[in-house]
């Protein structure tokens, strides 16, 4: 993801989060969150939501990984064996920080990823800290510190099989995970 | 692959003993023309660290001299039961290949060797040398009622017919392709001095079965690979534990990278150590009674830790506010190589377990990892970026002197050596898909090793079966 786009797909985010909203206050309403579309219409936004909230590794187990990357809370790119937050990494944060404060029983778990280029347990660990990384920025933005987990998975669960720099940019990520 | 009941016997049976086995090692026999140039050969052999160098003729395009050919050896037609010869034959002749010692002088359809038995005086001498064969193997296999297989091996000189050496194998009949190893392994040590590699395993991580990343184990030579775990997760990692009966490996299958170890007899699987941070990358100190990893503390960095098996303690090797992972222990169990981002970049270190000091090995290249010390101590192979892709390094320590294994297409990662230091079997993608490729620890002579279709990576090599 080029980083000038990021403008546009924070925006994106705000309409993503409200309909994630909605469908949260309908289950907490009783509401059955797992309708499909037809008579419920806006019903089937809840699909959305309730994959978004599945961690990477349980989506690759499905076979849906990268299927719904973005959930209620964008991710962010590093550089190439770096874990240094870009002012666009930062900008994204302050958002994400802002749902947390706005959605305050959320707990949310940092994944680290990397992109393929590299060794495996060195990626394990590049993963961790980048993980890190996003936390440290999100509990110096006020998020309590037992809201938030991390777990790096490495190299092992790339969203882009292809080499472009786009796709390698696209793995680098730290994805948040809104927990149950 | 079985240990114990498989048993193996110096020869010294019906055929003559192998008196001339300590001269040809020595490369001191030198009756004759013929054994003259045989010394010469082995020679050359010895200095350049006991391979041939068919490979450096690959390189350089040219083939003369002694030293530029591989040993030439010839296998007589078996005595006794042909099934079973045939599956020692073609684990004999596979070990022979992949060690690229050996060329296997195949007879023609009509006009070869007319041997009349495999005793001294009935091998046709002169028809093996015409064809090229400067040794040949001679093969004796017994087959009682109750499915007992008895395999006699001998190596003889086909300039004389004497004896070399011999073996002669007890074991059932699913243990024939280990005796076949074996004296693949002997055979190397006939006429190099040194043991062969082949009676050992190799453990490795495949998406054959899917896409799950799943342990699986097959003969050294890499023919018969089958599954250990079939948990439909991600593993990761896996190692060696020094008798070759575990494995410690790297896993998400609880969902957190954690360590596991897992017995490849009974496939029984059990967590070594792994909480809310990663635990990764645990290797077995030689001696087997303590456990090398990295484990995350905090802020997201990691550090080598050395579990003691015995007093369940725990010792910090690494405490620098950094990434350090990727332990690999020396043979005398005192020291760890490991990769560390310290300097900046990763690259390779060792750290004293006795004086707690740490030095940097490597200084060429922005990223240098996986260590593995080979068996020997006199080495430490490991995977390094340049020119945008990764390759195998060796790491001489004496020489203090780096040479580059791979300079292929793709990426050739995570080197593990064979028991005798001779080999590295690692990871590479050269062919547009992942495979096991073995190579002499010099890259002269490099070729696939697993058989497959692809999706396997992180070769852990073991210590020999016996």
């Amino acid at each position: 993801m080029p980083m000038g786009m990021s403008g546009v797909l924070a925006c994106k985010g705000h309409g993503t989060r409200v309909l994630i909203s909605m469908s949260l206050l309908m289950a907490v309403a009783g509401c059955s969150a797992k309708k499909g579309s037809g008579a419920d219409g806006a019903l089937g936004e809840s699909d959305l939501s309730g994959a978004a909230r599945g961690s990477s590794l349980e989506q690759w187990r499905s076979g849906n990984l990268g299927s719904s990357e973005s959930g209620p809370l964008e991710s962010v790119l590093f550089d190439y064996d770096s874990y240094s937050l870009s002012p666009e990494a930062r900008a994204i944060l302050e958002a994400n920080a802002e749902w947390l404060q706005a959605n305050s029983a959320a707990r949310v778990e940092v994944e680290g990823h990397c992109d393929d280029r590299g060794t495996i347990e060195y990626n394990l660990a590049l993963g961790a800290k980048r993980a890190n990384a996003a936390r440290d920025y999100l509990e110096a933005l006020g998020v309590a510190t037992n809201r938030l987990t991390t777990i790096s998975y490495g190299k092992e669960l790339p969203i882009c099989r292809e080499q472009s720099p786009e796709c390698l940019a696209r793995n680098r990520r730290d994805r948040f995970v809104v927990l149950d | 692959m079985s240990r114990g009941s498989l048993s193996g016997i110096e020869g010294q049976g019906r055929w003559r003993s192998r008196t001339a086995l300590a001269a040809v090692a020595a490369g001191e026999r030198a009756s004759a023309c013929s054994r003259r140039a045989v010394s010469a050969l082995l020679a050359c052999l010895l200095a350049a660290g006991l391979l041939a160098a068919p490979a450096r003729a690959q390189l350089r395009g040219t083939i003369s001299g002694p030293g530029q050919t591989a040993f030439p050896v010839g296998i007589a037609a078996p005595q006794g039961d042909a099934e079973i010869a045939k599956s020692f034959v073609a684990v004999l002749v596979r070990d022979l290949e992949l060690s690229g010692l050996f060329s296997v002088v195949r007879p023609p359809p009509v006009g070869g060797p007319a041997d009349r038995g495999i005793e001294t005086g009935e091998l046709d001498l002169a028809g093996w040398t015409a064809i090229g064969a400067r040794w040949i193997v001679g093969l004796a296999i017994q087959r009682d009622g109750s499915g007992a297989v008895g395999v006699e091996a001998r190596l003889i000189d086909a300039a004389d017919g004497q004896s070399v050496g011999g073996k002669r194998y007890q074991g059932s009949r699913a243990e024939v392709a280990q005796m076949g190893d074996r004296f693949a392994d002997h055979v190397l040590f006939l006429l190099t001095g040194e043991r062969g590699p082949f009676d050992s395993a190799l453990a490795f991580i495949s998406t054959r079965g899917g896409r799950f990343k799943e342990i699986w184990m097959t003969p050294a030579r890499g023919d018969a690979a089958r599954p250990l775990t079939q948990h439909r997760s991600i593993h990761l990692s896996p190692n060696w534990a020094p008798d070759a009966h575990k494995l410690l490996f790297t896993s998400f299958m609880q969902g957190r990278p954690a360590v596991y170890e897992i017995n490849v007899d009974s496939l029984k699987v059990r967590k070594v150590m792994g909480g809310s941070g990663t635990a990764m990358g645990a290797s077995f100190s030689p001696s087997g009674d303590a456990i090398a990893l990295a484990r995350e503390v905090a802020d997201g960095d990691s550090q080598i830790v050395v579990l003691r098996l015995g007093s369940k303690k725990i010792d910090i090797v690494s405490s620098e506010k950094t990434i350090d992972v990727s332990p690999s222990w020396s043979p005398d169990g005192r020291r760890l190589a490991f990769c560390s981002g310290r300097a900046g970049t990763p690259q390779i270190f060792i750290a004293d377990l006795d004086t707690g000091t740490v030095r940097r090995l490597s200084f060429q290249g922005g990223y240098n990892t996986e260590p593995a010390w080979s068996p020997k101590g006199d080495r430490i192979a490991y995977t390094g970026r340049i020119g945008g892709r990764f390759q195998i390094f060796v790491h001489e320590l004496e020489e203090n002197r780096v040479q580059q294994v791979t300079n292929s297409g793709g990426d050739n990662t995570s080197a593990s050596w064979s028991p005798d230091s001779r080999y590295l079997a690692f990871s590479s993608s050269r062919s547009g898909r992942d495979e096991v490729w073995l190579s002499d620890w010099h890259g002269w002579r490099q070729t696939r090793l697993i058989e497959g279709s692809g999706g396997d990576t992180s070769p852990a090599w073991s210590g020999w079966l016996e």
